[in-house]
């Protein structure tokens, strides 16, 4: 050490140098991983102007996509959220049989690949999958339609609000319940009045995370999408399709929809830690 | 007496304390029985303290009384009728719980509402009576001012009165608390014991609170039952079981004192050679444990006949008593003397005669 280190060192207390070297490093990997490929991609969209833009977002098979990709959304996360809230009720406050493989059955979408999941529902639904011949004989077609973004969407997303809830409602323990049930509530006023309360802002933030990725998922749609224009196209998919057409300002165009997306959901995310953080983070136990 | 009063009406009448007549009450989780085999009648309007230490089942015998836990084998009857099996709200109970379980979003107003607003009763309590139940409670319990206050805004006193107001707000015929003070600090503990007292003499309710703090059961309760390992060692009022307790856990569970090996032979009690006077029923011949309380060891003459030889190690005033540590025979002693009414100069290594006025004497 050069032998001049300030007398009020304290232990944990780096070096202005190294603070600066790693603050740089950190902010430098920030900006050029994730803040110049979303300048880039608004400047690309932006490239022939406003009007171009707006022209690639009004086209019908963007459109389309559009309001496929919000169709997706509006099935899947609220079934998610019904199912999530059953889950983790059943996870937080029972104990049950076969408890720890229904924990670990939830957090499989997130260590499976998204295509491996696509791929599933094509080998169950599909043409030559395992309910093929039953489905054609009914006419019903879920691979290459719409029910099979669902489908695969629901699937991908089903961790989110779960593994939200989960924690929080451990955390909180049934006391509370008891306590309603005592006081001669029902099982339904119980839940209404002092579970759902309880976890409104987790459920809230768990709303929010399967719902971004709900309209951004890629892989596992694309297996069972078909890449119908007009049609079987949501967002991210129709980006790839222009993309590889060499259209870059539509491309662009429709990126940047997604990417605003995210934006308005990290901005939301932030306020609910900010406002409920100690909620979240299953501290909940303030007494 | 005017031959026709107008009958009670039904609000009073069905506000009537009840009783409980529990019978071989047993719960399991997994093998191991947190009650077993459980007999005992609480009397209408009576208080009762369940005591024993933590795993003696006291908790879960009270929650199968309240409906949040149900037994296994055995009866439970409220006011002579089956309840073993029915729902908490169709036993009228009130439950406090040991860590309150407040409603955290709710405000302290909205707390004591709650029976109210989730009633089955028909008709439903109107808002109006709401209104004025609740004031009323929470003028009893003296937080009217913090109606507007959430839970996580009140010192650990308030949230038990909260608690307490809460429970009471369904008009309930049995009051149950699980370690109701338990969380508290010494002074709190004291004033809101004396409250509970107080509350527990205007409304009648038959009370039943969940302890493992002895002085706190026998201060507060008409009866205290003593549990060990899932089952009843001794019911009685406080006196009896301090002055008369029935077994060994039960004695040394009541502040027993010091324990010494004696012989019983001859229809009495010898400790190292001197007669002890027996208060309890004396065990068949052979060795034997006697316990001693402090409190019923004197410093006597040397060499009277029927005292023991000791030897100071520890002199403690404190406060208007006097706390000696002695060493008899090899074994810790616990004295305790009235500080003003002893004369006699006395220092440690100081060699005294004890003369012990009486001992409880339980076989092995």
């Amino acid at each position: 050490m050069s032998g001049h280190a300030p007398k009020s060192r304290v232990a944990t207390n780096e070096p202005a140098w190294v603070k600066a070297l790693i603050m740089l490093a950190a902010l430098g990997f920030l900006g050029f991983f994730i803040l110049l490929p979303l300048a880039a991609v608004f400047t690309e969209a932006l490239r022939r102007g406003v009007g171009a833009y707006l022209e690639a977002l009004v086209e019908p098979d963007a459109l389309a996509a559009v309001k496929l990709t919000l169709l997706v959304a509006v099935i899947a996360v609220p079934v998610n959220v019904v199912f999530g809230i059953a889950a983790a009720w059943a996870i937080a406050k029972h104990k049950f049989p076969g408890k720890s493989l229904l924990l670990t059955l939830i957090d499989l979408p997130f260590s499976v690949s998204p295509v491996i999941s696509g791929l599933v529902y094509v080998l169950l639904f599909g043409a030559h999958g395992l309910l093929g011949p039953f489905l054609r004989e009914h006419g019903i077609q879920i691979v290459f339609a719409v029910p099979g973004l669902v489908l695969a969407t629901m699937f991908i997303t089903f961790p989110f609000v779960a593994r939200e809830l989960i924690p929080l409602m451990q955390a909180q323990g049934v006391e509370e319940e008891e306590a309603a049930i005592t006081l001669g509530a029902s099982g339904w006023q119980t839940f209404r009045r002092v579970t759902l309360p309880n976890i409104r802002w987790g459920l809230l933030y768990g709303v929010l995370l399967c719902n971004a990725r709900a309209m951004g998922e890629f892989g596992a749609v694309s297996v069972v999408s078909g890449h119908i224009r007009g049609e079987t196209n949501t967002m991210p998919l129709h980006v790839e399709i222009l993309y590889n057409e060499y259209n870059f300002v539509a491309a662009f165009a429709v990126a940047s929809l997604l990417a605003i997306l995210a934006l308005v959901t990290l901005v939301a995310k932030s306020l609910l830690e900010w406002r409920h953080g100690a909620e979240l983070a299953a501290t909940a136990r303030r007494h | 007496m005017a031959p026709n009063w107008p009958p009670l009406p039904a609000a009073i009448d069905g506000n009537k304390p009840m009783s409980i007549n529990i019978k071989n009450l047993t719960k399991r989780f997994g093998g191991f029985a947190a009650v077993d085999g459980i007999d005992l009648d609480i009397q209408s309007g009576e208080l009762m303290a369940l005591l024993g230490p933590s795993g003696s089942g006291k908790t879960t015998l009270l929650r199968m009384i309240g409906g949040l836990d149900y037994a296994d084998e055995g009866t439970l009857l409220i006011e002579g009728q089956d309840a073993t099996l029915s729902e908490p709200h169709a036993r009228r109970v009130g439950f406090v719980f040991q860590h309150y379980a407040l409603f955290r979003h709710m405000s302290v107003f909205e707390n004591v509402a709650f029976g109210l607003r989730v009633s089955r009763r028909k008709p439903k309590v109107s808002e109006e009576d709401i209104r004025r139940r609740v004031t009323n409670l929470l003028e009893l319990v003296q937080l009217a001012p913090l109606s507007g206050r959430y839970p996580n805004q009140l010192s650990g006193g308030q949230r038990q009165r909260v608690a307490l107001a809460r429970a009471l707000a369904t008009e309930p015929r049995v009051l149950l608390l699980d370690e109701p003070f338990g969380a508290l600090d010494a002074k709190v503990r004291k004033e809101l014991r004396r409250w509970l007292r107080d509350i527990h003499k205007g409304m009648g309710v038959t009370t039943v609170f969940v302890t493992h703090d002895q002085e706190e059961a026998l201060e507060l309760a008409d009866r205290v039952a003593i549990l060990n390992k899932g089952r009843i060692e001794q019911v009685g009022t406080p006196a009896e079981v301090y002055d008369n307790p029935a077994s060994a856990f039960v004695c040394d569970f009541l502040g027993g004192g010091t324990r010494l090996e004696c012989v019983v032979a001859d229809g009495a009690a010898l400790i190292a050679g001197a007669r002890v006077p027996v208060v309890n029923q004396l065990p068949p011949p052979g060795p034997a444990t006697a316990y001693i309380r402090a409190h019923d060891i004197d410093l006597a003459e040397p060499g009277e006949p029927g005292t023991l030889s000791a030897t100071i190690r520890l002199i403690q005033p404190v406060g208007p008593q006097l706390r000696l540590d002695l060493t008899l025979d090899g074994r810790m002693v616990e004295a305790v003397l009235d500080r003003h009414a002893t004369t006699t100069p006395l220092s440690p290594g100081q060699a005294v005669s004890l003369r012990l006025r009486r001992a409880n004497v339980y076989g092995h």
